[in-house]
C-alpha cells in the first residue's frame, strides 16, 4: 500500500483520535470520552472524503466507473442501512414478534430481484441516472423523464429528512445535546463529504461506514449473546433454549406467544395475504428506490454489478439476520422483570438509567404491587440502544453502538442527497435548463444542489424532531416510499429491460397509473382511518397494497404498449439501445 | 455456431438452429446476442422460480412450519423467515453470477 500523504494522516488522526478517548476513560470522564469518540468519528469521514476529492465529471456523478464488487457491496449495505435500520429494526420485531418479520425478508430479498433483473443491465445501459434511463427507454419523451425526476425527489427527500431526524434522536439520547444540533451537524457533514467528491467521496465513506456499522452492531449483540450464554455454538443458531424459556414465561402470563403469527398488525393490516403481500411489495419497492439504483451505475462492468449485489446482500444480511435475535434477547431480558415486585423493578440498574428518557414506561395498572408484562412497555429503539445495560455491559458498548448509529443515519444520507443532487443537476439542470453547460459549471451546480437539500432538510428535519406528529409523518413516508417506488419505478424498469413492447405511452400509463392505484388507499388507511380492504380473511395494510399498485402498473403498461402498436412506436436508435442492455459485454 | 472451449465451461455451444421464428430479432442481426440473450431468458426465469422459495413459498404452509423445532427450540417458521430465506437469497445471488460468468466466456462463433 503506497503512503500518500492523505493515508499518513488518516493514520495519524486515527492514532490521536483513540488516545484522547483512552485518555478522557481512563480519567473516569466517560461522558467527555463518549463525545469525543461520537464527534470524532464524524471528522474522520471527512477527511475520507477529502481525500477522494476529484474535479472530474465522470467521478462526481459516477465515481468514474471504477469500483470493484467488495467496494460497491460494502456501499450498497451502508447505503441501504439506514439510522431506523439501525436502531429500531429490532425493535419492532421485539414489539410485533413473528408479524415484525416481512421487514425482513422484504428488505433483504429485494436484491435477490435487483441481481437477476436489473443491476447488470442498468450498468449495461451507460446511463447516469434512473430517469435518464427511462426516459432513453421512453423514446426520449421528456414527460416520463420528468415523471422519473419527481418521484425521485418525493422517494428520496422524505427519506434524507428521516435521516436527519434519526442522526438527532440518537444525538439526543446518547449525549443529551439538543437533537436539532445533530441534525444539523448531520445535514453539514453529509455536504461536506458529498461536495468534495461527488459519489467518488461518497461510495469511499460508504464503505468505512459500513464497516463500522457492522462492528458497532455486533459488538453489542456479541457481548450481549455471552452474557446471556446463546453461543451454543453461535448465537444465531443457539437462543433455541432462550426462546423456549420465553416462551414458557408468556404462556404462563397467558400472552400470545412472540412468534405466534398472523395475529398482530402490520402496516394497518391484519392475517397471512398481508404478510405475504407486504413482504413482496418491499422486495419490488426496494429495487425502485433511487438511492439503491444509482449505485449500480458506479461498477467497473456488469460482471461486477453482479458480484457487487452478491456481496452487498451479504453484508446486509450480517445485520439483517442479527436484528431478530437482538428482538429475542431484549425480550427476555424484559421478561426477566415479570412478576418481580415493582420496587425491585425499579431497582435494576437498566432501568434506572432508560426510565427517564420514556423509552420504557413502567406502571402499576392493577395495584398489586407486581410487574405484569403489560405494565412495562417499550419503544422499539430500546432494544440496540439499552442492549448493553440489559446485559451489564460496560459503558463503552454503548458509545461504540451510538457511533454505530450515527454510521448508520450519515451513510444512508450520503446516498440520498447524491441521488437528489446528480439528479437535479442532470435530469433538471442540463436537461431542461441548460443543456450546453460545461463540465466545471455542472459539478459547482451539482454542489450548488447539495447546500440547498441540506438547508431545506435541515428545515423539516428540525421540524420533525419539533413536532411529534409531523414526525409520525416522516415515519409513514419512508414505508410509502417502497411502495410509491414498487407502484411506480420498479414495473416500468423491468419490464424496459425485458419486454421490447413496451413503448413510451406504456411506461408512462404505466407509472401514472400505479401511482393513482396506491396513494389514496395508502393516504385513505394510513392517514384518514378509512377501512382497509379484506381479502382471503385478510385485511391488505398499506404496505400490501404496494403489491396491487405494483400490479396494476404492469397491467396498464402492457394494455397500453399493445393498443399503441407496440414496439413499432419505438425509434430503431432505441431498439438498438435495448439490444444493446441485453448483449454480452 | 459457436464453437467451444469445452475447458473453459460445461455448456453446450450455442445451436443456431435452436433460433425459431418466434425468438426476438436483434435490430443489429447479431445471432450470437440472439443466442446469448436466449439463454439469459432462459437463466432467469429459473432464477427467479428459484427466489419464489425463500420470498414466498416457504412462508405458506405456517401452520406446519409454526409446529416444528430447529436448533433447541427455535419455530420452523421464524428460522425460515429470520435466516433461512436470507442465506438461501445470498446463494442465488452468487450462483447466478458464477452461472453468468460462464455464459459470457461463451466465445464469439462465425
Amino acid at each position: 500500500m503506497r503512503l500518500t500523504f492523505g493515508k499518513i494522516s488518516i493514520i495519524l488522526f486515527s492514532i490521536v483520535y483513540a488516545m484522547v478517548i483512552v485518555g478522557l476513560a481512563s480519567l473516569n470522564n466517560t461522558f467527555l470520552a463518549s463525545g469525543v469518540a461520537v464527534f470524532g468519528s464524524l471528522f474522520l469521514y471527512f477527511f475520507i472524503a477529502l481525500i477522494m476529492r476529484t474535479r472530474d465529471v465522470g467521478e462526481f456523478y459516477v465515481a468514474g466507473r471504477s469500483i470493484g464488487a467488495i467496494t460497491i457491496g460494502s456501499s450498497i449495505a451502508s447505503n441501504w442501512m439506514s439510522g431506523a435500520s439501525f436502531v429500531s429494526m429490532a425493535g419492532v420485531i421485539a414489539l410485533l414478534g413473528f408479524d415484525g418479520l416481512p421487514y425482513i425478508i422484504g428488505w433483504t430479498l429485494g436484491y435477490c430481484i435487483a441481481a437477476f433483473m436489473i443491476a447488470p443491465f442498468i450498468r449495461k445501459s451507460a446511463t447516469y441516472t434512473v430517469p435518464e434511463f427511462i426516459e432513453v427507454r421512453a423514446c426520449y419523451w421528456s414527460i416520463a423523464r420528468l415523471i422519473g425526476v419527481i418521484m425521485l425527489f418525493i422517494v428520496s427527500f422524505t427519506y434524507l429528512v428521516a435521516q436527519l431526524v434519526a442522526t438527532g434522536v440518537i444525538v439526543g439520547r446518547f449525549l443529551g445535546l439538543p437533537a436539532i444540533l445533530g441534525a444539523i451537524i448531520a445535514s453539514v457533514i453529509v455536504v461536506a463529504f458529498a461536495g468534495s467528491g461527488g459519489w467518488k467521496s461518497v461510495v469511499w465513506v460508504n464503505v468505512v461506514q459500513y464497516w463500522i456499522l457492522i462492528v458497532a452492531y455486533w459488538c453489542a449483540f456479541i457481548g450481549a449473546s455471552y452474557v446471556a450464554g446463546i453461543f451454543n455454538p453461535w448465537p444465531h443458531l443457539g437462543y433455541g433454549e432462550l426462546m423456549a424459556q420465553l416462551e414458557a414465561k408468556e404462556t404462563l402470563f397467558n400472552l400470545r406467544t412472540f412468534t405466534e403469527p398472523f395475529v398482530r398488525v402490520f402496516g394497518g393490516g391484519t392475517g397471512q395475504a398481508n404478510w405475504l403481500l407486504s413482504a413482496l411489495c418491499l422486495m419490488l419497492g426496494t429495487v425502485g428506490l433511487p438511492h439503491v439504483l444509482s449505485q449500480f451505475y458506479l461498477v467497473k462492468d456488469v460482471r461486477t454489478a453482479r458480484y457487487g449485489v452478491g456481496w452487498g446482500l451479504t453484508f446486509i444480511a450480517l445485520l439483517y439476520i442479527t436484528a431478530p435475535v437482538y428482538a429475542v434477547l431484549a425480550r427476555s431480558a424484559f421478561s426477566g422483570a415479570w412478576g418481580m415486585p415493582i420496587d425491585q423493578v425499579m431497582d435494576l440498574s437498566w432501568v434506572q438509567k432508560w426510565l427517564p428518557t420514556g423509552l420504557i414506561k413502567v406502571m402499576d395498572i392493577n395495584g398489586d404491587g407486581l410487574l405484569q408484562p403489560i405494565e412495562l412497555t417499550f419503544h422499539s429503539d430500546i432494544v440496540v440502544v439499552g442492549m448493553p445495560d440489559m446485559f451489564g455491559l460496560p459503558w463503552f458498548f454503548t458509545t461504540v453502538v451510538a457511533i454505530g448509529g450515527l454510521a448508520a443515519a450519515l451513510s444512508t444520507a450520503n446516498g440520498l442527497i447524491m441521488v437528489m443532487a446528480v439528479g437535479a443537476t442532470r435530469d433538471i439542470y442540463k436537461r431542461f435548463i441548460n443543456p450546453n453547460a460545461s463540465e466545471q459549471r455542472e459539478i459547482w451546480i451539482g454542489r450548488a444542489m447539495l447546500i440547498l437539500l441540506s438547508v431545506l432538510s435541515s428545515i423539516f428535519g428540525a421540524k420533525a424532531l419539533d413536532d411529534p406528529s409531523f414526525s409520525t409523518y416522516v415515519a409513514l413516508l419512508v414505508g410509502w416510499a417502497f411502495v410509491f417506488a414498487a407502484a411506480s419505478f420498479t414495473p416500468v424498469i423491468i419490464l424496459g429491460i425485458f419486454w421490447k413492447d413496451l413503448n413510451k405511452y406504456g411506461m408512462v400509463a404505466g407509472m401514472v397509473s400505479g401511482i393513482i392505484t396506491a396513494l389514496p388507499y395508502v393516504l385513505g388507511v394510513g392517514l384518514y382511518g378509512m377501512p382497509p380492504i379484506t381479502v382471503l380473511g385478510s385485511k391488505i395494510g398499506t404496505i400490501a397494497w404496494g403489491t396491487v399498485a405494483f400490479m396494476v402498473n404492469t397491467i396498464a403498461s402492457i394494455m397500453i404498449s399493445l393498443a399503441t402498436g407496440g414496439r413499432k412506436v419505438t425509434t430503431p436508435e432505441v431498439l438498438k439501445f435495448i439490444d444493446a442492455l441485453k448483449s454480452p459485454e | 455456431m459457436a464453437r467451444i472451449d469445452e475447458r473453459s465451461c460445461s455448456i453446450k455451444t450455442y445451436d443456431r438452429k435452436s433460433l425459431t421464428k418466434d425468438d426476438e430479432n436483434f435490430t443489429n442481426g447479431d445471432v450470437r446476442a440472439q443466442l446469448y440473450w436466449k439463454r439469459l431468458k432462459k437463466i432467469t426465469v429459473v432464477w427467479m422460480l428459484a427466489w419464489a422459495f425463500p420470498a414466498v413459498l416457504f412462508h405458506v404452509p405456517i401452520a406446519l412450519t409454526s409446529s416444528i423445532k430447529v436448533f433447541n427450540g427455535i419455530p420452523l417458521h421464524w428460522f425460515n423467515a429470520s435466516l433461512l430465506s436470507i442465506l438461501v437469497g445470498v446463494i442465488l445471488i452468487f450462483l447466478y453470477a458464477f452461472v453468468m460468468d460462464k455464459t459470457d466466456k461463451i466465445p464469439r462463433g462465425r
